[in-house]
C-alpha cells in the first residue's frame, strides 16, 4: 500500500540540505541521509544535488558509486548486510545467509520482488567478537543463529518497522575481557584535559602588569599546550592505527605550522576486519577520546575536530552527539574551555562503507565529501590536510592515549611496554578461541600469553593485524607484539587445528579485490588476478607455476602500490605459502599449468544452442578430477 | 652437418597472416631450410605432427574444441612452445567476439543477420565446437616465448629463430616489437 | 653549488619545487610514465615512474627531488615491474592494438615496446565495458581507457568543462561523461579539446581522423617514446630558456 501522494524528490531532500546547509563539502553526509531515508540515491537526487550544491553531476555518481553503502538502486524497506568476515564465515555466516534468504524467499545480492528486502555481504562490521553479525537498515545485529534469521524473517515479512523490533536483536557487548594499566583506571572527563591546561601555570597577576589580560591567557594556553606536548614526546607514543609514527613529531609538525587555521581529525573507520576496539573506546571510552582530541587542540593550537566513523558504527550516532553535549555542558568542549582560553569543538562525519577511507589522506577525501582515494604522498596532512589545512590525523586509541598521557604524564606512560613501544595496546581478540573480545596490554606481551589468556590452546595460526598484516604460525607464538617485532593494529583472529587457512587467504583476496579504491594499477588489477588464482586453486587447477605467478603480482603490488592498502594486499598471500604451504600444496592435482576454467564447461553454451551431445562436443579436463 | 632443428607450425583462430609474414624472410627461407624441418606446417602441407619436435610455432588464439586439441597435442609434443602474432599472445580480433555471448554471436551469424536464408544455427557433428570465448594461447598452456605482430614482421621472425638456432636470448630488440 | 640527486650513479641536476621526474627529464634522463603530463602535473596512479630510495619506492612524478639522493630507478628489478604493470594494464581493459585508430600513435603501446613487453603474460580478463559513439565528432571507448584521469584533467584545468570524472571503484571503476544522460553527445566536449588530446591510449578520439596517416609511419613506428619525449622536453627546455 503506497501512500496517496509519495513526497517528491526535492521535498524529501530540503530538510535534508537544510540540516547540513546545504554545503557541498558535506555531500557525503547527505547522500548517506537520502539514502537512509530511500533505501537508494535514485538519479532524480542525485541530479538535484548536483545543481543544487553546484558539483558537477559526473562527481556526485561518483561518490555514490564509491562507497558501498549508497546505491542508485533501491535496496528495500529492509537493507540486510551480513558480515563477510572469515570470523563470521566460521561462525556459519554463509549457511545462515542461505537459511535467511529461504526464509526471505530472496536471492543474495536481489531485492525481492516486491520490494521489501534485500540481503547481501558486506565487508567485516566490526562485532567480530559476537558473530555471525550484520547491519539492518544500519543497526547493528550481532551472535545471529538460526532462529534469530528466522525471527528477523518474520519481523521482516509481518513489515513489523524496525523500532518495535526486539532490542535483543540490536545487544552489542563491549565489555573488556583484560584491562592493564590505562583501563583498570579509566579518565574521568575532564581529568587529562584539566591537566594539560594547568600545565600553563596559572594565570599570574605578575603577568598582567606588562600583558593585557587576553594576552596573559593566550600565554598561559600556549605555555600549556607546549608542556602537554613535551608529555606526548616523553611518553614515545606511537599511532595506534597500524603505522606507528611518532605522535609527538606529528603534532609538533601541526603546531609549528605557519597558518593559524588547523584541524584535528579521529579516524574511527575501523575497517581492518577481524578490529572492533575503536567501537568499544567509542561505547564505553568516548569521553577519553573526545579528551584526546581536545587535548590535542591544546597542543597545536586547532579549534576544530571532527571524528571519522565508519558506517558499520553509524548507530553510535545518538550516544556518541549525547557525550558531546554533556562535554559542552561540563565546560569540556566549546569556547573557553574550563575558564581557560582553549575554544574547540567537535563534528561527527560518517563513511559509508569503503575500507581505503581508513588511510589517511583517504579519508580526509571523505570528510570534504568526495571520493575515498588516497591522495599523493606529498604535502602530507600535517601541512596540508583537511581543508588544505595543518591536520592532525589520529587514531581513536592513540587519543585515548593522549588523553591519558596528559592526565598521568609521559614518564608513567612511558614505563609501560617496550623500548620503541611504549604504554599500552587494545587487541581485538577472534576466532577460535573461549573468550573473544578486547584485550589491554603492554606492547611486547606474547602472541602465546594472549593464546593462553583468550582460551586458544589449539590454534595452529593468527592473523595478527589484519588481512593486511602477518599469518603467523605456531613456530612464531613466542613472538613479541610490538614495533620491533610483529607490528599490528591490534587485531589477532585466531585458526584451531581443524580450520583449512585457505578459507581465510580466499576471504582476505576477496575482501582487497572489493575493497582496492581502483586508483592505482598494481593494487587495483593485481589484487583481481590474485583474487582470480586463489579461485583457480580453490577449483584444483592450481599448479607451482601459479603459485609462483601470484609470488610475483605479490612482490610487484607490495613495490610499486600508491598506498598502504595495496601494498599489503598481497601479504596474506605471500605468508601463507610460506607459514601453510599445505593449504596451497594440498590443492594441487597437477604439476603442469592448466587452465583456471573447466574447459568442457567453456562448451556448454555451445552444447546447448546445438543440441550436440556427440564426443566430440566435449573436452576432457586435463587432470583427472576426483570422483 | 648438425641435425636439423625440428619444427612444427599451425594457425588456429588466426588468419594465417603470420605464416605469410614467416615466408616474407624471403630468400633467408633458403639459409633458413639448411638447418630446419618443417614438420606439421601450412607450408608443408603436412597435417599431423609427427612426433616430438624442437619448437613449435603457433599462430592464432583458442576459439574451439580443435583449437584445443592441436593447442594441447603441440604442448605435448614441442620441446618449445611459441605464441606468435596478436591473436596468439592476447586472443586478438576474433577475441573482439567475447564482448558478447555466444548465442549472440551465433544468432547475429545464422539467424538474423543480413543475407540469412537458412536460419539455422549449424549443428555438425564434423564442425569443431565454439568455446564461450576465444582465449590467448597462454590461458590453455604453459608458453615458452611469444612473438608479437600483426604479423610479426619477417624480420622478428629470423631474429627469433636465428638467435633460438644459435642458442642464444631470443628476445626481440624493441625497434622490433610491434603489436599492429 | 648546484641541487643534484644521483639517478642510476649519475648526477642529475634540480630546481627547487621540482620532482624527480621533472628534473630526470630536464636532465634527458627518460624515466617512463604514463598518467603524469607535463601540463597536467602528477597522478601518482600508473606507477611506472617508480624508484627506489633507500630501499624504499616512490613514484617519481609526485617525489621532490632532494640533494645527494641515490635515486636506484632503471635497474633489471624496477624495469622488470614496470613491464609487468603494462601487461596489468593490457589484461586489464580490451587492447586490440590492430583494430586500433591510435595504433603507432598511442603512448601506451610505445611504453609497452619501450619496456621490451612481448606479451600480456598475466589472464586476459575481456571485461564488457561501455562504448560511447554517440557524439558527432568524438568517440569514448572505454575498452582502451587505463584510468589515469589525464582526459578529467585537461577538462578541468585546460578546457574549463569538467566533462568527465570516474565512477565506481577497483576494477569496476569507470570513466564517466558529465551529462544528463552520461553520454558524449549531451556533454560540452568539442573535438579539439586538449582532453582529448592527453589521452594516452586510442580511448577518447576525434573521429574521421584515425587514419589520416598510414599505420607504421606514426609517431612511435618512427622513434621510441623515450627518444622522442626526450627530444621534446629538451627543445622546450631551449625554448622556456
Amino acid at each position: 500500500m503506497k501512500p496517496a501522494a509519495a513526497p517528491s524528490i526535492q521535498e524529501i531532500l530540503e530538510p535534508i540540505l537544510l540540516r547540513y546547509g546545504g554545503r557541498p563539502d558535506l555531500l557525503l553526509q547527505i547522500l548517506i541521509a537520502v539514502q537512509k531515508k530511500l533505501s537508494c540515491v535514485p538519479p532524480a537526487a542525485i541530479a538535484a544535488l548536483a545543481e543544487r550544491l553546484a558539483i558537477p553531476l559526473v562527481r556526485v555518481q561518483g561518490v555514490v558509486s564509491f562507497y558501498a553503502f549508497l546505491s542508485t538502486e533501491f535496496q528495500g524497506d529492509y537493507a540486510i548486510y551480513l558480515s563477510d568476515n572469515i570470523t563470521d564465515q566460521m561462525l556459519g555466516s554463509r549457511e545462515l545467509a542461505a537459511h535467511l534468504c529461504g526464509k526471505l524467499g530472496v536471492s543474495l545480492g536481489q531485492v525481492r520482488a516486491d520490494g521489501r528486502v534485500s540481503v547481501r555481504f558486506t565487508s567485516c562490521t566490526g562485532m567480530c567478537d559476537q558473530g555471525p553479525a550484520g547491519l539492518i537498515n544500519f543497526r547493528p545485529v550481532t551472535r545471529l543463529t538460526r532462529d534469530r534469521m528466522e525471527r528477523i524473517a518474520d519481523l521482516v515479512n509481518a513489515r513489523v518497522p524496525m523500532e518495535d523490533w526486539p532490542g535483543e536483536l540490536f545487544q552489542v557487548e563491549t565489555a573488556m575481557r583484560r584491562s592493564d594499566v590505562v583501563f583498570r583506571r579509566p579518565l574521568k572527563p575532564g581529568e587529562g584535559l584539566r591537566a594539560s591546561l594547568e600545565r600553563g601555570g596559572e594565570i599570574l597577576s605578575t603577568w598582567a602588569e606588562d600583558l593585557a589580560p587576553s594576552d596573559a591567557r593566550k600565554h598561559h594556553l600556549e605555555r600549556g599546550g607546549a608542556e602537554t606536548l613535551k608529555e606526548i614526546y616523553k611518553s614515545g607514543l606511537r599511532g595506534r592505527g597500524g603505522a606507528g609514527f611518532k605522535t609527538g613529531i606529528k603534532w609538533q609538525s601541526v603546531r609549528g605550522a605557519s597558518d593559524p587555521e588547523r584541524y584535528v581529525l579521529c579516524n574511527a573507520d575501523e575497517g581492518e576486519p577481524g578490529t572492533f576496539k575503536d567501537r568499544v573506546l567509542l561505547t564505553d571510552y568516548a569521553d577519553m577520546v573526545f579528551e584526546g582530541m581536545t587535548i590535542c587542540g591544546h597542543a597545536v593550537g586547532a579549534r576544530k575536530g571532527i571524528l571519522y566513523v565508519r558506517q558499520e558504527y553509524a548507530y553510535l550516532e545518538e550516544h556518541l552527539e549525547g557525550v558531546l553535549a554533556r562535554r559542552r555542558e561540563a565546560g569540556l568542549l566549546g569556547e573557553n574551555i574550563l575558564d581557560s582560553a582553549l575554544d574547540f569543538d567537535i563534528g561527527i562525519h560518517f563513511g559509508a562503507g569503503a575500507y581505503i577511507c581508513g588511510m589517511e589522506s583517504a579519508m580526509i577525501k571523505s570528510i570534504e565529501g568526495r571520493r575515498g582515494i588516497p591522495r599523493q604522498r606529498w604535502p602530507l596532512p600535517v601541512h596540508h590536510g583537511y581543508r588544505r589545512k595543518p591536520t592532525v590525523v589520529n587514531n581513536v586509541e592513540t587519543f585515548a592515549a593522549a588523553a591519558v598521557i596528559s592526565a598521568r604524564g609521559g614518564e608513567w606512560y612511558a614505563r609501560n611496554g617496550t623500548a620503541e613501544s611504549s604504554g599500552t595496546k587494545l587487541f581485538c581478540v577472534s576466532g577460535d578461541c573461549e573468550r573473544p573480545g578486547i584485550y589491554e596490554y603492554p606492547w611486547g606481551v606474547t602472541v602465546r600469553e594472549v593464546l593462553r589468556d583468550c582460551g586458544a590452546l589449539e590454534a595452529q595460526g593468527v592473523q595478527v593485524g589484519g588481512p593486511s598484516g602477518t599469518l603467523i604460525n605456531a613456530g612464531d607464538f613466542d613472538r613479541e607484539i610490538s614495533f620491533e617485532d610483529l607490528s599490528s593494529v591490534g587485531t589477532m583472529m585466531v585458526f584451531a587445528k581443524q580450520r583449512d587457512l585457505f578459507d581465510a587467504v580466499r576471504n582476505y583476496a576477496q575482501f582487497f579485490r572489493h575493497e582496492s579504491c581502483g586508483l592505482c594499477t598494481s593494487c587495483r588489477i593485481g589484487t583481481t588476478l590474485l583474487a582470480n588464482y586463489v579461485e583457480k586453486f580453490a577449483k584444483g587447477y592450481g599448479s607451482p607455476v601459479d603459485l609462483e605467478e601470484m609470488q610475483g603480482i605479490g612482490q610487484i603490488m607490495k613495490t610499486m602500490s600508491h598506498c598502504g592498502l595495496g601494498q599489503t594486499a598481497s601479504l596474506h598471500i605471500s605468508d601463507s605459502i610460506a607459514k601453510f604451504p599445505s593449504i596451497w600444496a594440498g590443492r594441487m592435482r597437477t604439476t603442469e599449468f592448466i587452465p583456471a576454467f573447466d574447459l568442457d564447461g567453456a562448451l556448454a553454451e555451445a552444447r546447448s544452442l546445438t543440441g550436440r551431445t556427440d564426443a566430440d562436443a566435449h573436452l576432457p579436463h586435463p587432470v583427472p578430477q576426483e570422483a | 652437418m648438425a641435425e636439423k632443428l625440428k619444427v612444427a607450425t599451425c594457425s588456429l583462430a588466426g588468419c594465417f597472416g603470420c605464416h605469410m609474414s614467416l615466408l616474407d624472410i624471403d630468400e633467408r627461407l633458403v639459409d633458413l631450410l639448411e638447418v630446419v624441418a618443417f614438420d606439421r606446417s601450412p607450408i608443408d602441407d603436412l597435417k599431423q605432427i609427427s612426433g616430438p619436435v624442437d619448437l613449435g610455432l603457433i599462430e592464432g588464439g583458442v576459439c574451439n574444441a580443435e583449437n584445443v586439441h592441436v593447442l594441447q597435442e603441440f604442448r605435448r609434443l614441442c620441446k618449445v612452445l611459441v605464441a606468435v602474432g596478436e591473436c596468439g599472445i592476447t586472443g586478438g580480433i576474433p577475441s573482439m567476439r567475447n564482448g558478447f555471448t555466444l548465442k549472440e554471436c551465433l544468432e547475429e551469424s545464422y539467424i538474423r543477420g543480413v543475407g540469412v536464408e537458412f536460419a539455422h544455427i549449424p549443428d555438425d557433428p564434423e564442425l569443431p565446437l565454439l568455446l564461450d570465448k576465444v582465449r590467448p594461447l597462454h590461458h590453455i598452456v604453459k608458453i615458452d616465448y611469444f612473438l608479437p605482430g600483426c604479423p610479426p614482421s619477417a624480420d622478428a621472425f629470423w631474429h627469433f629463430l636465428t638467435a633460438r638456432m644459435a642458442g642464444q636470448d631470443p628476445t626481440l630488440p624493441n625497434a622490433l616489437i610491434h603489436f599492429d | 653549488m648546484t641541487n643534484a640527486f644521483h639517478l642510476d650513479g649519475l648526477e642529475v641536476p634540480f630546481q627547487e619545487g621540482q620532482t624527480i621526474l621533472q628534473a630526470a627529464l630536464a636532465a634527458g634522463r627518460y624515466i617512463p610514465h604514463l598518467c603524469w603530463h607535463p601540463d597536467l602535473g602528477p597522478h601518482g596512479s600508473c606507477r611506472l615512474c617508480t624508484v627506489v630510495i633507500s630501499g624504499r619506492p616512490f613514484s617519481s612524478c609526485t617525489q621532490p627531488a632532494m640533494k645527494g639522493q641515490a635515486v636506484a630507478c632503471r635497474t633489471p628489478e624496477l624495469n622488470g615491474m614496470r613491464k609487468a604493470i603494462m601487461q596489468m594494464l593490457f589484461v586489464e581493459g580490451n587492447h586490440h592494438c590492430p583494430s586500433c585508430e591510435k595504433s603507432g600513435n598511442c603512448r601506451l603501446q610505445a611504453t609497452a615496446y619501450d619496456l621490451g613487453m612481448q606479451d600480456s603474460h598475466f589472464p586476459h580478463q575481456f571485461p564488457k565495458r561501455e562504448r560511447d559513439m554517440s557524439h558527432p565528432d568524438v568517440f569514448l571507448d572505454r575498452d582502451r581507457c587505463i584510468r589515469c584521469e589525464r582526459c578529467v584533467r585537461a577538462s578541468r584545468i585546460y578546457d574549463g568543462k569538467d566533462v568527465f570524472g570516474v565512477h565506481g571503484r577497483g576494477m569496476h571503476s569507470t570513466l564517466a561523461v558529465n551529462s544528463p544522460s552520461g553520454l558524449l553527445a549531451d556533454s560540452q566536449i568539442a573535438p579539439e579539446d586538449r582532453s582529448i588530446q592527453a589521452c594516452p591510449t586510442g580511448a577518447l578520439m576525434a573521429k574521421r581522423v584515425g587514419f589520416v596517416v598510414p599505420i607504421g609511419e606514426r609517431v612511435y613506428d618512427r622513434e621510441p617514446i623515450s627518444v622522442l619525449e626526450l627530444r621534446k622536453y629538451a627543445a622546450e627546455e631551449v625554448h622556456h630558456g
